[in-house]
């Protein structure tokens, strides 16, 4: 459905006289953030789908942009008046300066084909998204005899923003999300374990379709009976493998958040003063892109206006550019690289990775297994976190393989792995031909926002890193 | 509109459309940060939000809905729809709207949670603040970085349902915090931070010594190395403990132990952790950051001993998972998580540890929710001789959490203050650690 900005009820005239009022002290840029987002999730749980929760989310943040520093006020009510005082905020942080707004407002809408979807979720009716959450839960019952409970859920996210500049700039976006979760409890023996799989991008209904059902519901079970058998591996340095997929957050912690402007411009990422550098092998390319159809991390445009764009960090072995928004790339005299976010309308964007993953290599998996005499192979994960100015950085494997004399024997689970972000990537030894973009639903917390990511990975192998195990 | 039209809108147009009950909440806050940077305003935001949200029962069936769209002419239409997603639902005859004989009897205890004086701070004496807080980055060659933030909210929320309940909740909360991060060898930064959070004015610290502890934290850092693979005393600061207590709480509540999603299942009042723990869940402490009259399911809250004599003796229950589990409902969720206090201060238990880290920080980590198994980065120093060693990094510790529970030892006497997580530090024997 094509809409314009008076779907939020605020017609081109307000909307120019309120950017003229945020641009009034001499602001060098600036934006109105409109968003409308309404969040459904259906939960299954016992047999029964018996909960239902809808969130609507809307409002409009105003910011005011001098040099590195930034007005920020937001409002729920889109009325003249209370969009005017939430600009004279804002614009506050500019003093004396003067500044026109625009004297025409120019629509743009991207043409991608970054989200894809046949029906827009605003479109489907509570009972095909309850007909999904009851296939899956299904599925996932009847798939393992020691299965005792299974919790199925569908959140999907039917969003619209309007981002209109200082400069008079005014862009459209249509921004879906859909992530079908199962989380599934199994006993045997009088023991109990608990594990989850879950599907996520910006996708529509269709995607769901059978094979994708049957895949989660069997992710979800496998990961959760095989820790029956899984042990924790014996704590120290050891090689790690780093299976294809869901392993690119190794990247997200180790390098991507060092990568991000703000904190080199701040001077408080180890990675400040590295761009150029050589960090790691020849064979190493890493890629931070919001261009991937129906990728969680993917943006026609960012939340300053800028198009989403595949931007490469490191390229074979060097470091080349850091994430930018409007404000870090003015600092270095750059262009933006898209990576301009926010959680909503509530906060002012700053640079965040979208979907971070490393390019394919000229090893097998095979191989790299094969060359591995005593470590482990991690698979699935939990979490991760950083500290951006040592670059010590952990992420948590919920499981994997143990690998011994080249082979891979018996399961592993719940172990932290820490390690630091340059050294790590020195000691990227193999790369494999195999990348693969994880399908499952990433979020990345910085400074108090949540925003949706992406991540991949081909099979991996660093020489070193601290397992903390048994 | 004003917040109490926007509950009696929502909670007509739920009844009018055939709600058998509901519960309807409206929130308001005004929210106001101010973050400096190398000596300036680098940025600041500000803003009132509103919010409401209701809950419906129909025919045995339960849903739940939020907006921040709160134009009144938009409402009865949310509301209904609402009621009309929910009919298309299976009910589940757990799901109830709370018993109101659980209601607060009247308005409980004085939880003293607002400050006027936080709702009237204007923009100079913010700044000011910021300067105090920062002052002793500003003038230390050696920070590369350095910010202070102020960060205040002043809040309202009403709460009314269809079976009586009625309350008003004001609360004020200020945050100041300071970050520091100092050159350490090559291209390696150290970076630490201090912060204080209350809801009075009145019981933040010196401000200048926020800054002073960051600084001082961040230096302290540089030069850290990596510890040794072992088995050996870990003492946890009282700014990390709220962490392992959080994952210890976690399974403790109805629907973890309803999905065998918890590692207490099957341990209630068993003797599992070590009765040196005392831990209560107090939501009546003055000024306490999680205080409150009662739960957001409407039951009235009281102070229970949660993990007493080394055994988890009440969980978290809501009305739904409380009869699932065939039992009563206690509250929901935590309030204010207080450990009781041991005799020795931080630096008479460091100087009896033969061998072991002091924990600053955890970084990531995780825990199994159905085995407690857990493994989590630290950082810290190193523990020798009685004495406090060098910075350590880059290490994790592992292990059961139950076990670890078992093996702690001792409870420091000072609790964290600006966290509801109420925590001296902790002192575990023989823990698991890992380096190189």
């Amino acid at each position: 459905m094509v809409w314009t900005p008076e779907w939020f009820g605020v017609d081109r005239d307000v909307l120019r006289r309120v950017l003229s009022v945020l641009a009034e002290r001499g602001a060098d840029h600036g934006e109105i953030f409109l968003q409308h987002a309404r969040t459904t999730r259906v939960v299954m749980e016992d047999g029964i789908l018996g909960r239902a929760e809808v969130r609507v989310d809307h409002g409009a943040g105003l910011r005011a942009v001098v040099g590195d520093r930034v007005g920020y006020a937001f409002t729920e009510d889109l009325s003249e008046r209370s969009l005017t005082d939430a600009a004279r905020t804002a614009a506050s942080i500019a003093q004396g300066g003067v500044r026109h707004g625009p004297v025409a407002l120019v629509d743009g809408r991207p043409q991608g084909d970054r989200y894809r979807l046949q029906r827009g979720w605003g479109e489907v009716a509570v009972r095909e998204r309850i007909d999904l959450v009851h296939r899956v839960e299904a599925l996932a019952r009847d798939l393992d005899p020691r299965v005792q409970q299974v919790q199925a859920s569908l959140i999907d996210v039917d969003e619209r923003v309007v981002i209109a500049s200082i400069d008079g700039r005014v862009t459209l976006d249509d921004r879906p999300m859909a992530r079908l979760g199962v989380q599934i409890t199994a006993v045997s023996e009088g023991r109990v374990r608990t594990g989850s799989s879950n599907l996520a991008g910006r996708r529509g209904l269709d995607w769901f379709d059978e094979g994708r059902l049957q895949q989660v519901a069997k992710e979800a079970v496998e990961r959760t009976v095989v820790q029956f058998d899984a042990v924790q591996p014996r704590s120290g340095e050891w090689p790690v493998i780093l299976a294809a997929g869901a392993s690119g957050i190794l990247l997200h912690e180790a390098v991507g958040h060092g990568m991000e402007a703000d904190f080199a411009r701040r001077d408080e990422t180890i990675y400040s003063s590295m761009i150029g550098r050589r960090v790691a092998p020849p064979f190493v390319t890493i890629v931070d892109d919001g261009t991937q159809a129906g990728e969680r991390g993917s943006i026609e445009v960012d939340d300053e206006g800028t198009e989403g764009q595949h931007t490469v960090l490191v390229r074979e072995g060097v470091l080349e550019t850091f994430l930018h928004d409007r404000v870090s790339a003015a600092h270095y005299g750059l262009r933006s690289t898209g990576s301009g976010r926010r959680e909503s309308y509530r906060h002012p964007p700053m640079p965040r990775m979208r979907s971070t993953y490393m390019a394919s290599g000229p090893n097998t998996a095979e191989e790299i297994v094969r060359s591995v005499k005593y470590g482990i192979l991690a698979e699935t994960f939990a979490n991760g976190q950083v500290q951006i100015g040592a670059g010590d950085y952990t992420f948590f494997v919920r499981g994997g393989w143990l690998v011994e004399d080249g082979r891979v024997t018996a399961p592993i689970r719940d172990v932290n792995i820490i390690g630091n972000g340059p050294e790590t990537l020195e000691r990227v030894t193999m790369v494999g031909d195999d990348l693969r973009l994880d399908t499952g639903g990433w979020t990345c917390g910085k400074d108090g926002q949540r925003v949706a990511v992406s991540q991949g990975m081909p099979t991996v192998l660093v020489s070193r890193l601290t397992v903390g195990g048994a | 509109m004003t917040e109490e039209q926007g509950l009696t809108i929502a909670l007509e147009a739920a009844k009018a459309a055939g709600a058998s009950d509901a519960y309807v909440d409206v929130a308001r806050t005004r929210e106001v940060t101010l973050r400096r940077r190398q000596g300036r305003i680098e940025t600041s935001s500000e803003a009132t939000t509103r919010s409401l949200s209701v809950r419906v029962w129909v025919d045995g069936r339960y849903g739940a809905a939020a907006t921040t769209d709160l134009r009144p002419e938009g409402l009865p239409d949310f509301v209904r729809h609402l009621v009309a997603l929910t009919r298309e639902l299976e009910p589940d005859p757990d799901r109830r709207i709370a018993d109101p004989a659980l209601y607060p009897a009247g308005p409980g205890p004085e939880l003293d949670a607002a400050d006027p004086a936080v709702a009237a701070l204007d923009p100079a004496t913010r700044e000011a603040m910021l300067a105090d807080a920062a002052s002793a980055l500003d003038a230390d060659p050696e920070v590369l970085s350095a910010s202070a933030e102020i960060r205040t909210a002043d809040g309202l929320l009403l709460v009314a349902s269809t079976n009586g309940l009625a309350t008003r909740w004001q609360g004020t909360r200020v945050t100041v915090s300071a970050q520091a991060t100092v050159r350490d060898s090559g291209d390696r930064r150290s970076e630490d931070h201090a912060w204080a959070t209350c809801r009075h004015l009145e019981d933040l610290p010196r401000l200048a010594a926020l800054g002073e502890e960051a600084a001082r934290r961040a230096k302290e850092r540089v030069g850290s190395q990596q510890g040794r693979t072992r088995r050996a005393t870990m003492v946890v600061e009282p700014r990390a403990a709220g962490t392992l207590l959080r994952w210890l709480v976690a399974g403790a509540e109805g629907s973890a132990l309803h999905q065998g999603r918890s590692f207490w299942l099957g341990r209630l009042d068993e003797p599992v952790v070590s009765d040196v723990l005392s831990l209560t869940d107090d939501p009546w402490l003055p000024r306490g950051l999680r205080s409150r009259v009662h739960d957001d399911e409407g039951m009235a809250s009281g102070p229970r001993a949660v993990i007493e004599g080394g055994a988890l003796r009440s969980p978290w229950l809501d009305t739904t998972y409380a009869r699932k589990l065939g039992t009563s409902p206690t509250n929901g969720t935590p309030s204010n998580l207080v450990v009781r206090p041991g005799e020795r201060g931080l630096d008479a238990i460091v100087g009896s540890v033969e061998d072991g880290v002091l924990v600053t920080d955890w970084v990531g980590g995780n825990v199994s929710e159905s085995t407690g198994d857990f493994s989590v980065g630290l950082r810290g120093f190193a523990l020798r001789g009685g004495v406090r060693g060098g910075p350590v990094g880059e290490m994790n510790a592992s292990g059961n959490l139950l076990a670890l529970f078992r093996s702690l030892v001792e409870v420091g006497d000072e609790p964290f203050r600006w966290s509801p997580m109420l925590s001296p530090a902790l002192v575990f024997e023989d823990a698991q650690l890992s380096g190189c």
